[in-house]
């Protein structure tokens, strides 16, 4: 088909009539305020109105994290291990105005959190309305409010239609790291939505009975009556707050790298610093160049592609640039991956392969905890002889101070190497991951590892038989030897549990 | 500021009006201009001639829908330029959005219909025979020019879905040009 011929539809297109326009101006306003403004008054409703015509849910396992998340997730075999970690069964209720609210569960990872809720209506609800909060807010225990993370408000279809009861999936991307901590969620005002034709700003709703506490509510908001709908209007159902305090449990499974990527658009030149891959979105972060990003097309992040070949789309994808050019680009999978399992990511049309990114996590850190266990075994057993020898003549009871600074050399240096890891997380070394994954097992180890260990496992019984040398040459002395025994014989232990929690976070670290 | 109030600035003749204009509207614009000309450059130029002839026109025009004018008056603009371009042979109208508009266009060699505003009046009728989110999804991507990946993020939707309701929308559209025997 001709040029001529596209360009004269084009022409027709152009002339669609204004309200249809504005509608459509309306729907991005209406998205892009979801994404800026956690709190901000109707994005529910909106939201909700669009989900709910798009998305057809079918929840089936309310109390299964696998279950919740495959509503709307691909989930396979290998995803369902990962979301197992990422679930933490919440199971909090709260009852206002005969209105019952659970938080079942939650799933999470560093940047992504899911939470579903239940509320159970009382008997009478027209349940042919949709219902839905007024305002949500997370809160974090130093009072930090999440009011600009966009969050998504999901209505899941239930099965059963006859009870009183609805699923409603909370889902929000953080951009920072979400803290694994006390969390506060408020949920506020459980309204529904109505329509009227040429409803005027002050004009009075007379609102029918829904089968609980009747409010009548009159829209007076002049900005939304103009901003968004001219014949819309919410009325109250419960004029209530439903307060949980639960804490966010969750295994990292985070996999970060630091990266030299490159590359320009006709607009920009981009640099990428650091790639972030966790199970359920991607983060990337870097600078451009020029000033010019609004004129960018599209996403620039596109998408991921596994080991298999599988290429994975991005979602949601959010592009955030500083006034200082820093950039930043994420987007969720629609589907759950282990983020060992991606070769590489797609940024604007190229492929960059994961094996040329440096990890963040674990290299520098292995080698630096076993590093450090080394240099501090030998620098107690060269200690111990030393003194041996030294008390042998002079009886000196300096030992304990010096072996206590020697613990606590190795504390703090593996305590700061743990701070200034990024994105691993300490819930990763619980004991029941350990027993779990079996890192202990020697047939896992590489052959640098198993070096180490038999180098560390010489520093023990060299310290050990220093420790037995000392007790026979202080035998002569038996007041100090008892003392400086028993001192040093918990020290001794304590140090093996030190090491065997360094060696479990040395492995652990390797599989981040 | 609300559209009525930037409308108001313009009929009292404050520059303002053209400030609050681009504040509003001026990414949104250059979206729709680079959408079409793939030129930074005459993007730019094109955008500023939306202003100036918003400017110009206003009053005595009192549009009900202030993006609808600029946008309404940007396409134009911008199509003018891209004609006027096309010796220097870029292939914006070979490229998305505009080669999907293909199918949307039944043709028969001896019924040509000439008349813009019978086309236009067509889609219309069209598009209010649609749900309220198809007509967004339509109105985003042929009028607006917005990716298959702003549209995704706009509606909630994955891409995949989106290309879908696209596909739909532009066989449901072509279908109906032909049952109202417009051919072009």
């Amino acid at each position: 088909m001709s040029n001529e011929k596209k360009e004269f539809l084009f022409d027709a297109i152009t002339d669609i009539e204004d309200d249809l326009i504005e509608k459509a101006y309306k729907v991005s306003l209406e998205a892009s305020s979801r994404k800026r403004s956690f709190r901000k008054k109707w994005i529910f409703i909106l939201a909700a109105t669009l989900i709910l015509g798009a998305l057809s849910v079918v929840a089936a396992e309310y109390s299964s994290g696998t279950g919740l998340l495959s509503s709307y997730l691909e989930v396979d075999k290998s995803g369902e291990v990962i979301v197992e970690d990422m679930k933490s069964n919440i199971n909090k209720t709260a009852v206002k105005d005969d209105i019952e609210i659970s938080i079942i569960n939650s799933v999470a990872d560093s940047n992504n959190l899911y939470l579903t809720l239940s509320v159970t209506f009382p008997e009478g609800t027209d349940m042919s309305k949709a219902f839905y909060f007024y305002d949500i807010e997370l809160i974090y225990p130093n009072g930090f409010v999440n009011e600009y993370q966009g969050m998504n408000y999901n209505l899941l279809e239930d099965d059963n239609t006859e009870d009183n009861r609805l699923y409603y999936m909370l889902t929000t991307r953080f951009e920072d790291r979400l803290p694994k901590e006390k969390l506060r969620l408020r949920l506020r005002e459980l309204i529904y939505q109505d329509t009227k034709e040429n409803i005027k700003v002050g004009d009075e709703i007379i609102v029918s009975k829904v089968g609980f506490k009747q409010y009548t509510k009159v829209m007076n908001s002049r900005a939304m009556i103009n901003e968004y709908w001219d014949s819309f209007y919410a009325v109250v159902a419960a004029d209530e707050t439903w307060t949980f305090d639960f804490n966010l449990h969750y295994l990292d499974h985070t996999r970060a790298y630091s990266t030299a990527i490159a590359f320009s658009t006709p607009y920009n030149e981009y640099n990428i610093s650091e790639v972030i891959i966790n199970p359920l979105s991607i983060s990337i972060k870097g600078y451009s160049s020029e000033h010019n990003y609004s004129f960018e097309e599209g996403t620039l992040a596109e998408a991921i592609i596994l080991k298999d070949g599988t290429r994975i789309d991005l979602d949601n994808q959010r592009e955030m640039v500083t006034v200082y050019d820093d950039i930043h680009l994420s987007g969720s999978f629609n589907k759950v991956i282990a983020p060992e399992a991606v070769a590489a990511v797609v940024i604007y049309g190229n492929e960059y392969p994961i094996e040329r990114f440096k990890p963040m996590t674990s290299a520098v850190d292995e080698k630096s905890f076993l590093d450090i266990n080394v240099f501090t075994s030998f620098l107690t057993m060269s200690y111990i002889l030393l003194y041996s020898i030294l008390s042998f003549r002079s009886n000196s009871t300096d030992m304990p101070g010096m072996l206590t600074l020697i613990f606590s050399f190795k504390g703090n240096s593996c305590n700061k190497i743990l701070r200034d890891r990024k994105a691993v997380d300490i819930e990763k070394y619980k004991l029941k991951t350990f027993k779990k994954n079996k890192p202990y097992n020697i047939k896992n180890f590489t052959k640098e590892r198993k070096k180490k260990l038999w180098a560390l496992i010489i520093c023990r019984i060299v310290s050990i038989v220093g420790l037995i040398f000392l007790m026979v040459m202080l035998f002569i002395n038996i007041r100090i030897a008892t003392k400086l025994g028993l001192i040093y014989t918990t020290l001794v232990l304590i140090d093996i549990i030190l090491l065997v929690k360094l060696l479990y976070l040395d492995i652990q670290a390797k599989n981040i | 500021m609300e559209d009525k109030e930037i409308i108001s600035l313009y009929q009292r003749r404050k520059e303002a009006a053209i400030e609050e204009t681009e504040k509003k509207f001026g990414k949104l614009l250059k979206h729709m201009a680079m959408s079409i000309l793939r030129n930074y450059q005459e993007a730019e130029e094109c955008v500023n001639t939306t202003y100036l002839s918003t400017w110009n026109t206003i009053p005595p025009k009192d549009p009900q829908s202030l993006v609808g004018y600029l946008g309404k008056i940007l396409r134009n603009v911008a199509i003018d330029t891209y004609r006027k371009g096309q010796a220097k042979k870029r292939s914006a109208m070979e490229e998305l959005p505009f080669s999907e508009l293909e199918e949307c266009i039944p043709e028969r060699v001896d019924k040509v219909c000439e008349d813009k505003g019978e086309i236009s009046k067509a889609i219309n009728n069209f598009l209010r025979t649609l749900d309220t989110p198809s007509q967004q999804l339509f109105v985003r991507r042929y009028w607006y020019l917005d990716s298959i990946q702003a549209l995704a993020a706009t509606f909630n939707i994955s891409e995949t879905n989106a290309k879908q309701k696209l596909f739909k929308l532009r066989n449901s559209l072509k279908r109906y040009l032909e049952e109202e025997g417009i051919f072009i």
